[in-house]
Formats: C-alpha cells, sequence, structure tokens
C-alpha cells in the first residue's frame, strides 16, 4: 500500500512539475519579444520597455529565470498583476473560495440525487417509470448548462421575482441557481452510471448464491452489489468533481459570480502573464489533487489496485 | 417524481419567458451594471473607460471639463499659464480634505504628478499625457506651477482627465503595494471592491468641489453606489429587467433598439469626440501605395448603411478622421469621398485595374489587387465582415484574418497589413500625432506609414502652439492633408451606450462621454 502510494505521489509531483515548466515557458514561445507581448500595442518608451524587461527578469538566461520563478512560487509568490500591481496569489485567493465552494454543493446536490435515481431505476428496471426516467435523463443531459442557467433566472428571477439573477458574492441565495444549473445534467449522467452498474452487478452469479442462502432483496443490494458499484461511482464522482470546475467557468460569467476560471479568462484576455501562470498552475494542481484522490480511494477499495 | 416535476418547471420557464418586469431601486443605492471590469482604480495606472467612470467618482481633477467642452474651477480655484505654455500656475483650493481626513495641498498635487508622470503599470494611460513634464514646484500651500520642458497647449483640459486626478498622499505607499486604498477627495468615498463581483462607493458627506456646470453643490443625491461586474450582454440587461441593476453599460445595440420604445426604461448616448474608428490604410504596401486604389476603397465604401446593419443607427457613421464634435473639427475635410460604387470602379478602371480573368478580382501588371485585412474580433466585430464585402463589390480581394491584440500589433509593426482599425476618443485633435508622425512608425501606431514634411510639421508644431486661432488652422490642414491622401476609411464614431431604469434623474455625460452620476437622483 505505502509503495503504491509513493509512486502515486511521485508521479503526481512529476505532473505538476511538468505544468510549471509549460507555463513558465508559455510567455517564451508567444512570437516576438516577451516585454513587447506583455505591453502590446500600448504606447511605451523604449526606457520603460528596458526597465520592464529588467524588473520581470528577461534578461536572465532561461533556465535560471525558470529557477527564480519556481522558488518564488513555491514560497506562494506568484508575482503581480502588470495591469494593477496586486498579487497573484491573493486574487487566486479571493476567487477561488467562492469556485470551491459552488462545486463542492454542485456535486454533493449530484451525488445524492444522481445515487438515489439511479438505485431507483435500477430497482425497477425496464418498467415504465425507469423508461421515463431514462427518457428524461437523456434530454436533460442533452442541454447545455447554460442554456438550463438563462430558462431558470427567466423563470425565478425575472418572472416570479423569487431569486435574484446576480446576487452578489455572499447572498447565500446566489448560490441556489448555479448550483442547480450546473448539478441538472449531472444528476441524470450520475444516475444512468449508477444504474447500469446495478443492472450489471445483479445479473452476475453471486447474487443469487446469496439469495439461495437466503438473504433478502435489500441485503443483498446494500452488502454485496453497492460495495462492488463504488468504483465505476466514484469515478464518475471525480470526474464529475473536474468536470464542473471546467463547467463553472460559463456558469460563474452568466450568473456574474466570482471564480478562479474566470480570474483565468480576464488574465488571458489582458496578456496578464503572471496572473495566466499562477491562475493554470492552481487549477492543475486541483485537478491533480482530485485524480490523486481518486486513484489512492481507488488503492483502498479495490486490493488488485494497490498490489498490482 | 423529482425529476419530471423539473421538466415541467423547464418547460413552465419557457412559457414565461415572456413577462416584462418594472424595476424598482433600494432608497438611496445606485447599482450600476458595468460591462468591463477596472483593472484599478488609482489614476496613475488606469487606462480606459471602466476605470474613468469609477475613478472620476473617488477623486477630483485639479480642473474640470464640462460637457460645454469649457474649463471649470476644480481643486484647483484659478490658473494662468506662460506666454510659450510651459508653465502653469495654479492657485488651490485651502477647504477641501480628502476621505481620509488629510487636508488637500501643493504637496498632494506634487505628488501625484510626479507618480503619473511614470504611471504606475506598464499600461497606464498617464505617462502620454505628461511627455516634457519637468517638474512640480510647491510654492506655498496653496500655489503649485507646473513645469514642462516644451510647449504643452492641452495640460489644462487633459488635467480634467482621470489619470491626473489627485489621491491622498498618505495613501501612495498603500497603492504602490497592490492594495485597494482609493482615497480621493471626489463626491463618493471608496469601500469596497470584489473582483468579479462589485465595487461599492458611499455618499462623502462632507464634499465641496463640485464644478459650477453640475445641477447642485454640496454632498451627492445618492448614498451608495453599486458597480456590479456584468460582463455577459443578456445578464446586464436581465439585472436591469429584475430591477438589481437601475443603469448598465453597453447593451446589444438589438435589445437597445428593442427597448426605445419601453416605457419603463430610457437609453442614454453619447457620440464621443477625437479620432473615429477608422482603417488605417498602409501606404508603402502594394496595392495600397496606389492613392488611386485608396480612393476607390473610401468610395466603395457605405458607413450609413454598414452602421444601420451593424448597430441598427445607435452608433453614428464617420466620414473623416475628426468626429464633429472634436474641437478644431474641419467639415471641409468631412465626406470627401461620399459612397458612389460606380465611381469606385471608375477610379480604378482609369488607374488600370481591370479584372481580365473574370473572376471578380481586377489585376495590374499581373498582380491582383489583394487588401490584407488584419481585424481585432473586439473592436471590429460588427463591421468587419461587412467592410469586407463592400470592397470586394469593387473588385477587391479581401484576406481578412481575425488575431489577437498581440497579433495586430506584430503585423502593424511589420507593416504586413494593407488596412488596419485604429480610434481615439478624445477632445483635442492633437492624438493625431500618435498615429500620423511618421517618427512613429517604427515602434509606434503610425500604422499608414504615410512621410509627408509637411503633416509631420504641422503634427510637431500644433502641440506647442498656443494660440488657438493658429492651433486650429494647423490641425484643419492636417485633416485635409490626410483625407486628400485618402489615408484612411473612417467607419463609426465611438458611442457610449447606457440603458437605464426610468426612474432615474439626473444621468449625464461629460465632455468625453464619461457618465457623471453625481446628479443622480430616483423619480419618486
Amino acid at each position: 500500500m505505502w509503495n503504491y502510494l509513493g509512486r502515486r505521489l511521485l508521479t503526481s509531483l512529476s505532473i505538476l512539475i511538468g505544468v510549471s515548466v509549460l507555463t513558465f515557458l508559455m510567455i517564451h514561445v508567444m512570437p516576438g519579444d516577451p516585454v513587447k507581448v506583455i505591453v502590446g500595442r500600448l504606447t511605451t518608451s523604449p526606457e520603460r520597455i528596458e526597465a520592464l524587461r529588467e524588473e520581470l527578469g528577461f534578461n536572465d538566461p532561461i533556465p535560471l529565470q525558470y529557477l527564480n520563478y519556481l522558488g518564488r512560487f513555491v514560497r506562494g509568490d506568484m508575482g503581480t498583476s502588470i495591469r494593477n500591481n496586486r498579487p497573484v496569489f491573493d486574487q487566486i485567493m479571493e476567487q477561488l473560495p467562492n469556485t470551491l465552494q459552488l462545486a463542492l454543493i454542485t456535486v454533493t446536490i449530484s451525488t445524492i440525487f444522481g445515487i438515489l435515481i439511479g438505485i431507483f431505476s435500477a430497482a425497477t428496471k425496464y418498467s415504465l417509470v425507469d423508461r421515463v426516467l431514462s427518457f428524461i435523463s437523456l434530454s436533460v443531459i442533452s442541454i447545455p448548462p447554460f442554456f438550463i442557467a438563462l430558462l431558470l433566472i427567466l423563470l425565478f428571477s425575472v418572472h416570479l421575482k423569487w431569486i435574484p439573477a446576480v446576487a452578489k458574492t455572499g447572498d447565500p441565495r446566489g448560490l441556489i441557481l448555479p448550483a442547480v444549473s450546473l448539478a441538472l445534467g449531472e444528476i441524470f449522467w450520475l444516475a444512468r452510471i449508477v444504474r447500469n452498474a446495478v443492472i450489471e452487478e445483479t445479473n452476475k452469479l453471486y447474487p443469487n448464491l446469496a439469495k439461495s442462502k437466503g438473504l433478502s432483496r435489500p441485503g443483498i443490494l446494500m452488502k454485496h452489489i453497492l460495495p462492488n458499484v463504488l468504483i465505476p461511482t466514484v469515478t464518475a464522482i471525480s470526474i464529475q468533481l473536474v468536470y464542473i470546475l471546467a463547467g463553472s467557468v460559463v456558469i460563474e460569467s452568466i450568473f456574474a459570480r466570482q471564480g478562479i476560471g474566470g480570474l483565468a479568462v480576464l488574465g488571458i484576455k489582458n496578456q496578464d502573464f503572471p496572473l495566466i501562470q499562477g491562475t493554470v498552475t492552481v487549477l492543475a494542481a486541483i485537478y491533480v489533487v482530485v485524480n490523486t484522490i481518486t486513484d489512492i480511494f481507488y488503492a483502498v477499495v479495490d486490493p488488485r489496485v494497490r498490489l498490482g | 417524481m423529482k425529476n419530471k416535476s423539473a421538466l415541467v418547471l423547464v418547460i413552465f420557464a419557457f412559457l414565461a419567458a415572456f413577462g416584462s418586469v418594472s424595476a424598482q431601486a433600494d432608497n438611496g443605492t445606485l447599482t450600476v451594471g458595468l460591462s468591463v471590469e477596472p483593472f484599478t482604480l488609482d489614476p496613475a495606472g488606469g487606462v480606459y473607460i471602466p476605470e474613468h467612470f469609477v475613478i472620476q467618482h473617488i477623486y477630483d481633477p485639479l480642473i474640470f471639463s464640462g460637457p460645454d467642452g469649457e474649463l471649470y474651477p476644480g481643486l484647483a480655484s484659478e490658473w494662468s499659464a506662460n506666454e510659450d505654455g510651459t508653465e502653469f500656475t495654479f492657485k488651490l483650493r485651502g477647504d477641501v480634505k480628502f476621505h481620509d481626513g488629510t487636508a488637500f495641498n501643493a504637496e498632494a498635487v506634487k505628488i501625484a504628478l510626479d507618480r503619473a508622470q511614470k504611471g504606475v503599470t506598464p499600461s497606464s494611460a498617464a505617462p502620454a499625457l505628461l511627455t516634457a513634464y519637468v517638474e512640480t514646484e510647491v510654492v506655498d500651500d496653496a500655489t503649485v506651477i507646473v513645469k514642462f520642458s516644451e510647449t504643452n497647449a492641452t495640460f489644462l483640459q487633459d488635467l480634467s482627465r482621470a489619470w491626473l486626478m489627485i489621491p491622498s498622499p498618505a495613501a501612495i505607499a498603500d497603492l504602490d503595494g497592490g492594495k485597494l486604498a482609493f482615497i480621493g477627495t471626489g463626491p463618493f468615498i471608496f469601500d469596497s471592491w470584489a473582483q468579479q463581483d462589485s465595487i461599492t462607493l458611499k455618499k462623502n458627506p462632507d464634499y465641496n468641489v463640485a464644478p459650477a456646470f453640475m445641477a447642485h453643490s454640496g454632498p451627492a443625491y445618492l448614498d451608495e453606489i453599486v458597480f456590479r461586474i456584468l460582463p455577459e450582454t443578456a445578464t446586464r440587461l436581465i439585472a436591469l429587467q429584475t430591477g438589481e441593476a437601475q443603469i448598465v453599460q453597453d447593451p446589444s445595440p438589438v435589445d437597445a433598439a428593442g427597448m426605445v420604445d419601453d416605457p419603463n426604461v430610457q437609453i442614454f448616448t453619447f457620440a464621443a469626440p477625437g479620432v473615429p474608428a477608422h482603417q488605417m490604410i498602409n501606404t508603402e504596401k502594394f496595392p495600397t501605395d496606389d492613392l488611386n486604389v485608396r480612393i476607390a476603397m473610401n468610395h466603395a465604401v457605405d458607413q450609413e448603411a454598414i452602421m444601420t446593419a451593424a448597430s441598427l443607427g445607435l452608433t453614428q457613421p464617420a466620414f473623416s478622421i475628426i468626429s464633429p464634435s472634436t474641437w478644431a473639427y474641419n467639415p471641409d475635410a468631412d465626406n470627401m469621398y461620399p459612397y458612389d460604387l460606380e465611381k469606385a470602379k471608375a477610379v480604378l478602371e482609369e488607374a488600370g485595374w481591370i479584372d481580365s480573368d473574370g473572376d471578380g478580382i481586377r489585376e495590374k501588371d499581373g498582380r491582383k489587387l489583394t487588401i490584407e485585412y488584419p481585424a481585432l474580433p473586439a473592436y471590429e466585430e460588427q463591421f468587419m465582415e461587412l467592410l469586407a464585402y463592400s470592397l470586394q463589390d469593387a473588385g477587391f480581394e479581401v484576406n481578412l484574418t481575425t488575431m489577437d491584440d498581440a497579433g495586430i500589433s506584430a503585423v502593424g509593426a511589420a507593416g504586413d497589413h494593407n488596412i488596419l482599425n485604429m480610434g481615439w476618443i478624445s477632445r483635442d485633435p492633437s492624438v493625431l500625432s500618435y498615429i500620423f508622425l511618421s517618427s512613429n512608425i517604427e515602434g509606434g501606431s503610425a500604422y499608414t506609414r504615410f512621410r509627408d514634411a509637411r503633416l509631420d510639421e504641422i503634427l510637431t508644431e500644433a502641440p506647442k502652439t498656443v494660440d488657438p486661432e493658429e492651433r486650429k488652422a494647423l490641425y484643419e490642414e492636417a485633416q485635409t492633408i490626410i483625407m486628400e491622401n485618402a489615408l484612411v476609411i473612417p467607419i463609426h464614431t465611438y458611442g457610449n451606450l447606457y440603458v437605464a431604469d426610468a426612474a432615474v434623474e439626473g444621468f449625464m455625460f461629460d465632455a468625453e462621454g464619461y457618465p457623471l452620476l453625481y446628479d443622480v437622483t430616483f423619480a419618486k
């Protein structure tokens, strides 16, 4: 187990180093002088360009620049935004909690309802109820979250006036519509996976054995089938978490919410390289952490993984 | 059956989409939906419309510029200039306090201008206004002399811009450290800023600097202004509909045109002075090095039709290098090449551009009439394709390539474009120097690459000319030279577009089209 854990963590670390090299090199692979890329079309005197080059460390050899960059980064110094001089780290810390909050609430909603609906569907498989649920699943999964978001806004904000459309950060009512818009598709996607996994396990031979030993149907489901369904379910949830983090950029922008995705987009629009580097690295780190935790979880529940 | 009811709700939402809602304002709080978030509220760090809009509610200038274009006392009660326009003496008000309680004085002006001249980020707009700045001499607590190494004929006007407004000296160290220490003397006090969310300003109860062109004096009427950052066009309009915002910036022209007759809203538009959005034509690259080609391009473009289609008439078409609301505008240089497709074709035929192989593209000496058009969708999306079609109708081949800002800069600097978008909002035509002075061809923004001794002379001398009549004559001549040589295809004046709840009263634009909310109240 420890051996597996060590190897897994080493892999994650090497991915993170790879990400840092890529984000660092980003500005150097852009065509032209990096300082000119930063300044863009703004009219700037040659003296200012020179001063900026020195200030941003572009006069050093590239490997040294990378080590300096990495050293600062590890200490939490991600540089300052070139548009407003604010520390990138502070800006990320201001935005990240909102994204994580939205993502976690969404995943919680989709996990609870997804598993319940999935088991219910499997238990009533091929019945009329199951078929109706399948139809609804397909329909809802096919609608992109941003469209769901607009419909929800029209209904609950514009028409019924129950929930503000663009509540400010900190107003808990502002979480309802974004979370529901993001969760709706995920609920039914997860339900499909849980349903199919349960049905697949039910069709295997061991439930029959349990049945012949005299176990009740709920007993078989809880004790024997669900543990086996756990692996595809956890995989699905971890994929969902990553997917929601990515999807939240669009939803956050529709509801004008704070979020790290929006911060990254802002950096890209304004060619604010320190900001792009910081946000991309933090987002990549979140993905790596989620995937690592998922893999470790596999090892915990499935002996084949940690021995393999 | 949660799922079924969810679907029913979605369907119901569809049906409910047609309801209309009247907005209502919270007592004394005005929420403004901004389309773009400011980078900073540090005057010496700002660049563009959102910064200007918010900054001018927190800080005051030494001199205000009224909507009538006249100058009005601000933090300076009197001013005078020496004969060559290199030294400006200001008498300062002694009864003004910053929001942090410290007194406004001569030292604050010196610190502000010294800092503005350097700029605080690579993108700061302030340094360009103070290129020949030498120093600010503090004569006594209420008198300063600002000195330049050469004549600065636009300094007094430039002072009204947000970039040269005066922050509290006590806040400078925090500002330099990237802290949100936005302390001025203005009608509103900076309260908080949650990035990507909102900026909140509170009323300054001690405000006493309001210029004479305002409808009242003393503190502002509003208790609070919330600038809500709403980058999505649809969301901005929804916020207005639900009453969560009372004024929103830049609605889509389609939405705005649909609301013109709605009694619940009012629409404010402003045609900005300065250099309108135009295409700079490269006079060094084939085939636009031929004057006839440039003239034909101008005749081939129907700005009126393009802007009617692109903005439903809410943005005004432009026909010269200076928009009519700009000082020193020359009507004789306006519309020199009215839309006339037949004439465009005739000019090209006469100059030897004939479509000999019947592919719809004219040739001369075996070379095609091809225009390289690198475009930046952020500014050109609404008209770039219509512009390309107009030229194609006259027998041009147009290679329209969309790029980002860095790509456009690279192409422009290398001179690989035939046409390139440009524009500059300004009350004074002095900005023409940035884009037509031949010394700005290399490393600057003179993308026409036009070299003319007389134009250079005018653009160098005019900013140093103190006599207004003389200066005006110079700029009128510059406009004539630019248009006679068909260096540009004018497209449209910059328009500011705001939609407001019908209850909003007292909304006004300043001379450059930035909204002033000091007089705003809500109708009961």
